[in-house]
């Protein structure tokens, strides 16, 4: 699946860091300046893109912990 | 259940009015209580996108985001107005402190030379004084 997120609201060094966290849970990367990011689940996991897209804000609030 | 209640509301925001930061900081609220998504133009108008993450009533939701963006807004803005004072209250303390810092840092020292010289602008009459004093 894919999510396409504005780079002018989001940023990379975030959602690297997301895709990180989201490991276990998912695969995926970064296609383009964009930001079109797919993701490849590991597992069945209720509104994955949302919570993913919900996590890189919280990692946006809290930049020290990138 | 009803499955026709409605989850999800997209919020058309001026940034005029509501600059990013407070759209963030309103966001970051409603992390655990809503899917939140942002989209658009900074310059121009931003979409935020609310999805209730229970069965929430989203009209509420949306009324208790845009409260929010009202109240950071407003926190902002005493924020700027309040920079100067918060920043002389700082060096006083400092300064109070320790003395020596002035000889360290030249710059400390220009600033303390310039609130002594607001310090001596300032009326002794507009100074409030204690009800006792006033009695004497």
């Amino acid at each position: 699946m894919k999510i396409i997120l504005n780079k002018q609201f989001y940023s990379i060094e975030a959602i690297e860091e997301t895709l990180n966290d989201f490991k276990d849970v998912c695969d995926g990367r970064i296609l383009n300046d964009k930001i079109e990011v797919e993701i490849f689940p590991k597992e069945e996991v209720r509104q994955l893109k949302e919570e993913f897209c919900n996590y890189v804000l919280g990692l946006m609030k809290n930049k020290n912990l990138i | 259940m009803d499955k026709n209640i409605k989850k999800s509301v997209i919020l058309k925001i001026n940034p005029e009015l509501y600059p990013l930061d407070v759209i963030y900081s309103a966001a970051y609220i409603f992390l655990n209580r809503a899917y939140v998504f942002l989209d658009g133009n900074p310059e121009k108008e931003i979409l935020v996108s609310l999805e209730s993450k229970s069965n929430e009533d989203i009209e509420k939701l949306k009324g208790e985001f845009l409260n929010e963006m009202i109240n950071y807004a407003d926190y902002k803005e005493r924020s700027k107005n309040t920079k100067n004072i918060r920043e002389t209250i700082l060096l006083r303390a400092l300064f109070t402190n320790d003395p020596s810092i002035a000889d360290k840092d030249p710059e400390f020292d220009e600033l303390i030379k310039e609130l002594e010289k607001e310090d001596n602008s300032v009326d002794s009459d507009e100074v409030i004084a204690p009800w006792g004093d006033l009695e004497k």
